[in-house]
């Protein structure tokens, strides 16, 4: 009899977990974005179309296109946010004292707190008879000050972005003060005494030793707001109208609002698409040695 | 040849523009902090507040506090003890199925040599990449079929597929830095593998597998998507019960504050006592 | 063409006090030694020096005027740093050619000074190379070509050797003195090895726990030891220290042995002689008769050990003598190398 080596079996269960949770909905949602399911209509899945779906999304459904739009203003402005946040943060709290160190255990805070209570709060402190956060914004800034934040379509994604960029700021900030603390000091005081001003040893010296790690944050963070749902949905519910609607918002619409599950199996699959080229990029990143 | 001695003089005098700077530096650092506790501040504050003080800003910051909402949130027809009851189920279920799975694994990943091992290891990884949406699909069509809907059971198995990952690579990290030496010693001695992983590398590891545990439990008592979806009436979760307070009658903020607490402050707990092992491991991590 | 003055330094880092006190003046050109153990303040006070770190009190200054408040950046100080602190993520070329850079030297001018600065140091195979590709001691030289390759102020040194094996440091060692002699640029060098100090100082400040104990020319130090932890600490092997007690015409050691050696005083006292000025002789004529402790080998020499009292003393000895353990011997002291020390302060009692 053959005995089974122990890596078999200590790995078993988590691998089988893993496949069964996450690689089998990967190739059942494939395969559904071939069919035609509408759930409302039918306990099971119906024909086979072929591309139909994807071919639905790019030429005949606005909403889609311009769920694609939002995603990429919404990514775009939530990872330069973050990273800029993070990065400028780092280096603030980064010398050692008293303060400082309050500050990097505060930073745990946001990222502990459940996405949609911020979002919901976010809703709150928006309000525009009440809401704290309207009131103070109005005040410094007296052109804002009548506007309705989630009735109109920029100041609502102007929003969405701050709720999100609240909650894992903080977070990045640690990865990056991480990233900074391998950086091995002497080099930085070498090239002081080599001449350079403090913004020169910034640009030459802890820059290029700090980019593989902002490098991971730029590709987390935009992983994690294409994943972003909770904040949309409880502080703007994808509106005023569309204008807050992402890929993974629309996603949810069409399946469990509309119960078109074979549509939003396709569109569900440019997000994965998406996101698995990302996860490559991440890997490669973090596991290049 | 030494120099007179000049005794007293101050080593170093900053200049304005430096202690400017300083004061600049303190003053952003302070706007940080605020930034992060005002949110949390405000509240705090509002749940403690009557609503007619929570639906006008002349009552900020001097109002008569009650407790009355802390209670309510309890009554019908919001019940969040049960949606309490639901979340820690739910958690508990997902990190202690998780974590001896994860350990298992992580330790199999961590310690031998075989083919193949990279690439399942970064398929683990890889897989915390794909939206929850494609994941839930499937999960919700089968739950539908199987009658498993609205059962914790359910969502219990639907969050194992982002806890497991997080903590197989959390756990392998810090089985990395248990020497091998201890293991083999343990062994020369006469142990077997199951013994030495029981005996000798989850406890050297512990502190590791508690911040994956509380890590894996914060993930699941926040997840938000798969509860929405899964969860209809008996399952409920305290995420999913924070946004019934958005009521035909409007929202009730003073509500939803008092189950915002509830919600968060034993997250605020837990994080701040393993935050030092919290923080350095999130972080690594990350850049590892 | 910089002279450095350090007066009434006092560095702490919280409540600790490192540094105490500190005067010291390095002239023009002088290669000056801070040699003293591991934690007693060295690195801390060169880095002031440098304005990586700010005294507490007191004022440094360079050809008189005060520098405290003067950023690293504008001392045009050069320093190699313990660990070498290279740029990673530069090659040697480019860190070598970093300092000129940073003061805008045009591009060609640079190559040629790289070059050259290379080429001292024997490097020019490497310029192309990332650190990480580099040895030790490569990397070492790389730190030396990055300071050399300007003409610095003042030159500072944090134990360039430290992290090279015993025969390299050696190489390492004659370069630098070579370099210095060349170069002729005020330097610092800190280390905690007396044969670097011995070596390479025109004078050689012994520190401990942030005092400097003696300042004073290599030879100066060496044979004419200010207190007895300078002299314990200088010379290979370290001088033999026995605390005695005056005790008629001689003295007696700790343990009870009595030593015919005339106190230049009553009271307790600490005996000083190195292991060179000490002979085996004939009873009739010792100071002191011991059993052999141990008895070694060296090679160019033997060295034979014997106890005094509670203390190991060598005595070097000719190199075909042969003694076995437990031999009674005899030994003399060359009284005019002999050192006489307050037992409780250290300080030198002069006869
Ligand atoms: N930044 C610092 N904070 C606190 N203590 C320090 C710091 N730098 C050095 N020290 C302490 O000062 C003492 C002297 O350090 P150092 O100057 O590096 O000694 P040396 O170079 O002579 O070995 C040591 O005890 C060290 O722990
Ligand atoms: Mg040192």
């Amino acid at each position: 009899m053959r005995r089974i080596p122990p890596h078999v079996w200590l790995l078993a269960p988590a691998l089988s977990f893993v496949a069964a949770m996450a690689l089998f909905p990967l190739g059942y949602s494939l395969v559904l974005s071939f069919r035609e399911w509408k759930l409302a209509a039918s306990g099971a899945p119906g024909a086979w179309v072929g591309l139909a779906n994807y071919w639905l999304l790019v030429s005949d459904d606005p909403e889609f296109l311009e769920a694609l739009a939002a995603t990429a203003v919404f990514v775009a402005a939530d990872v330069i946010a973050t990273l800029a946040i993070a990065l400028g943060a780092a280096l603030l709290i980064k010398r050692a004292g008293r303060i400082n160190s309050l500050a990097r255990v505060l930073m745990i805070l946001p990222f502990v707190m459940s996405p949609a209570l911020i979002g919901i709060s976010f809703r709150f402190f928006l309000n525009p008879e009440f809401g704290i956060a309207h009131h103070l914004i109005g005040m410094l800034v007296p052109a804002l000050a009548g506007r309705v934040w989630l009735a109109d379509p920029t100041l609502a994604m102007i929003a969405v972005i701050a709720s999100d960029v609240w909650h894992w700021a903080p977070y990045m900030t640690l990865v990056v003060l991480g990233g900074l603390a391998s950086i091995p000091q002497e080099t930085e005081e070498a090239a002081r005494v080599d001449g350079a001003s403090p913004w020169a040893v910034f640009r030459d010296v802890t820059l290029p030793q700090l980019l593989p790690v902002l490098g991971v944050v730029a590709v987390l963070k935009t992983v994690f707001a294409l994943k972003a749902f909770d904040t949309i949905y409880t502080l703007s519910n994808g509106g005023p109208g569309t204008a807050t609607q992402t890929l993974a918002y629309f996603v949810y619409q069409v399946a469990f609002n509309h119960y078109d599950m074979g549509y939003a199996a396709a569109a569900a699959y440019v997000l994965t698409a998406a996101l698995l080229v990302l996860s490559v990029f991440y890997l490669r990143l973090v596991f290049r040695k | 040849m030494s120099a007179a001695s000049v005794p007293g003089v101050p080593g170093y005098r900053a200049g304005p523009a430096e202690r400017a700077a300083g004061w600049l530096r303190a003053l952003a650092v302070f706007v940080i902090i605020a930034a992060i506790l005002l949110p949390i501040f405000w509240i705090v504050l509002t749940a403690f507040k009557v609503p007619r003080d929570v639906y006008t800003l002349d009552a900020a910051l001097w109002f008569a506090p009650t407790l009355e909402n802390l209670r309510t949130v309890f009554e019908h027809p919001w019940n969040l003890g049960s949606k309490i009851v639901n979340s820690v189920l739910v958690a508990s279920g997902t990190v202690l199925l998780a974590i001896p799975m994860a350990t298992m694994a992580a330790y199999a990943f961590a310690r031998f040599e075989f083919r193949g091992k990279q690439a399942l290891f970064l398929v683990v990884i890889a897989s915390q990449f794909i939206p929850a949406a494609v994941i839930v699909l499937p999960y919700f069509l089968m739950f539908k079929q199987a009658g498993m809907l609205d059962t914790r059971s359910a969502l219990v198995l639907v969050n194992l597929s982002i806890v497991l990952p997080y903590a197989v690579w959390m756990i392998k990290g810090f089985i990395d830095a248990v020497p091998v030496e201890m293991e083999e010693s343990a062994m020369v001695d006469g142990a077997s593998r199951a013994r030495v992983i029981t005996e000798i590398v989850v406890p050297a590891a512990l502190p590791g597998i508690i911040t994956a545990a509380v890590f894996g439990f914060t993930l699941t008592w926040n997840e938000f998507l798969f509860a929405l979806i899964i969860s209809k009436q008996d399952a409920l979760t305290l995420p999913i019960g924070l946004i019934g307070f958005r009521t035909d009658r409007g929202d009730l903020w003073e509500l939803m504050a008092a189950g915002g607490i509830l919600i968060t402050a034993p997250m605020f707990v837990v994080s701040l006592l393993v935050h030092r092992q919290f923080i350095g491991s999130l972080t690594a991590g990350a850049v590892r | 063409m910089t002279t450095i003055t350090l007066s009434g330094i006092d560095k702490s880092f919280g409540a600790v006090r490192i540094v105490r006190d500190l005067n010291l003046t390095v002239a023009d050109r002088e290669f000056l030694v801070l040699l003293g153990p591991s934690g007693c303040g060295k690195t801390t006070t060169m880095r002031m020096v440098a304005g990586l770190e700010h005294p507490t009190l007191g004022e440094i200054a360079f050809d008189g005027v005060r520098i405290n408040e003067v950023p690293t950046q504008r001392r045009d100080v050069a320093m190699v740093f313990q660990n070498y602190g290279l740029y990673p993520h530069m090659s040697v070329a480019q860190n070598i050619a970093y300092p000129l850079k940073l003061r805008g030297v045009p591009a060609a001018e640079r190559e040629r000074l790289v070059a050259r600065a290379a080429e001292r140091v024997e490097l020019t195979p490497y310029l192309a190379r990332m650190p990480r590709e580099l040895s030790g001691g490569q990397r070492q030289r790389v730190a030396l070509a990055r300071s050399i390759v300007r003409k610095p102020r003042v030159f500072l040194m944090d134990e360039p050797l430290s992290n090279l094996d015993a025969k390299l440091r050696v190489v390492a060692r004659a370069q630098i003195k070579h370099l210095a002699q060349e170069l002729e640029v005020t330097t610092i060098y800190v280390t905690h090895d007396q044969v670097e100090a011995m070596t390479l100082a025109h004078r050689v400040a012994v520190m401990r726990d942030g005092v400097i104990h003696q300042l004073g020319a290599p030879a100066e130090i060496y044979n004419d030891p200010a207190d007895a932890f300078v002299a314990g600490f200088i010379g290979n092997p370290a001088m033999n220290l026995v605390d005695v007690e005056a005790e008629g015409a001689g003295v007696r050691a700790e343990g009870g042995l009595a030593i015919a050696l005339a106190a230049p005083r009553p009271g307790r006292l600490t005996l000083g002689a190195r292991a060179e000025d000490m002979r085996i002789v004939p009873a009739s004529e010792a100071h002191f008769q011991a059993p052999v402790y141990t008895f070694e080998l060296l090679g160019e020499a033997t060295m034979a050990t014997v106890m005094v009292g509670h203390t190991l003393v060598a005595i070097k000895a000719p190199k075909d003598l042969r003694l076995e353990p437990d031999t009674r011997i005899g030994v003399r002291f060359d009284p005019a190398r002999l050192f006489w020390f307050d037992a409780a302060s250290g300080a030198r009692v002069r006869a």
